[in-house]
């Protein structure tokens, strides 16, 4: 599962970081940008969708110590972002 | 881009060290956009290896979750406590530590090849905690066609040790794969080849949450990332195809031979800041 959405996110933001070079060698220049920053958006959320599948697949198989293991790297991972946005 | 992508995934270190002196040395970006840049490119190749390692089964997911817990939390006191200690003690500090590791990974490297042609990793005894959370593992050996099993050891030292390498990347802005990797296989028993796909599932959490930032407040320059990050990502995508094809011995010196570099590199940037001589690469 983790592999799954670990590949599909970063097809898929390969893919869009392709339209956006496309973009800017035919002179789309207006697309480029939006079309880099969603590319960018869909990469950097992917471990962060990973770690939730992996959190929904141990509930899943009743393994308590993973998913308590996989939920504290979620809140750190949460936490750490709240703090850098604060800061 | 592509060598650095190849190097990344063949060691299990980001690469941020390697790219954010390129741009800026090499295409005149501004510091703070090439560190921005480089955080995106660290999570690119942290996927890019680990969606590849983890479909080879070289990944060891439970272990990678548990360390990161500290890694983590190492990061953010060490953001947090950066103006506290000067970063030039750190810089010579982290150089030691990197010079030793990096003699100790070469000098060993026989003898891990060894171990895995004698079943080693096995034979070592499994620690209480390891054991209650599973995280000892196998993977598949293609340069010697064999199962390699491992037992994890020394699980608090590791979860510990974590924290101190968290630590210097958070007070350092560096990834921490130079650091992952030989505590994961020099303290807790784990072969080279499954510590540096873990560490590269670990990197690739770990900068997602730095990146994240650094986009929300909109200090990625998108259009540098996209040359950068499709340069990069075919770059890891033919390390990973070859990492567990080739024999231990040699990634291990490859692997010593970087944490010299990168030790150097430390010890520069100390010296640098202590004494204000500029030694090359600074």
């Amino acid at each position: 599962m983790a592999q799954r959405i670990l590949t599909f996110g970063l097809v898929l933001s390969l893919v869009l970081f392709m339209c956006s070079l496309i973009s800017f060698l035919a002179g789309l220049t207006g697309y480029t940008e939006k079309i880099s920053f969603i590319a960018a958006v869909v990469l950097v959320l992917t471990p962060l969708a990973m770690v939730f599948s992996v959190i929904l697949c141990l509930a899943g198989k009743r393994d308590k110590a993973g998913f308590v293991i996989a939920l504290l790297v979620l809140l750190v991972m949460l936490t750490s972002i709240l703090m850098g946005l604060g800061h | 881009m592509i060598p650095v992508g190849f190097l990344a995934a063949l060691v299990g270190i980001g690469g941020g060290v390697v790219v954010v002196p390129l741009l800026t040395v090499l295409f005149g970006v501004p510091i703070k956009e090439a560190v921005a840049v480089g955080i995106v490119t660290v999570v690119a190749t942290g996927i890019t290896s680990a969606s590849r390692y983890l479909k080879q089964g070289l990944t060891n997911v439970r272990l990678g979750l548990f360390l990161n817990v500290t890694t983590t939390l190492g990061a953010i006191v060490g953001a947090l406590t950066a103006v506290a200690v000067p970063s030039s003690v750190l810089y010579l500090a982290l150089s030691a530590v990197l010079f030793y590791v990096g003699c100790d990974q070469i000098l060993t490297s026989k003898a891990e090849a060894e171990r895995i042609k004698s079943g080693g990793f096995k034979s070592v005894k499994e620690d209480c905690l390891a054991s209650m959370l599973g995280l000892s593992n196998a993977y598949y050996d293609l340069a010697v066609n064999k199962e390699v099993v491992y037992k994890v050891t020394r699980s608090h030292l590791g979860l510990m040790a974590s924290f101190v390498a968290g630590f210097f990347s958070g007070m350092l802005g560096i990834g921490g794969g130079v650091l992952k990797v030989p505590i994961m296989n020099q303290i807790m028993n784990v072969p080279l080849k499954a510590a540096v796909a873990t560490s590269k599932f670990m990197i690739g959490i770990t900068a997602s949450t730095a990146a994240l930032v650094y986009l929300r407040m909109g200090k990625v320059n998108t259009v540098l990332a996209t040359a950068t990050v499709l340069g990069i990502s075919s770059g890891a995508f033919m390390g990973t195809k070859v990492m567990n094809r080739v024999g231990t011995e040699k990634l291990k010196a490859i692997f010593g031979t970087v944490l010299l570099v990168f030790g150097y590199l430390m010890l520069a940037k100390g010296l640098y800041q202590v004494t204000g001589v500029k030694l090359p690469g600074v």
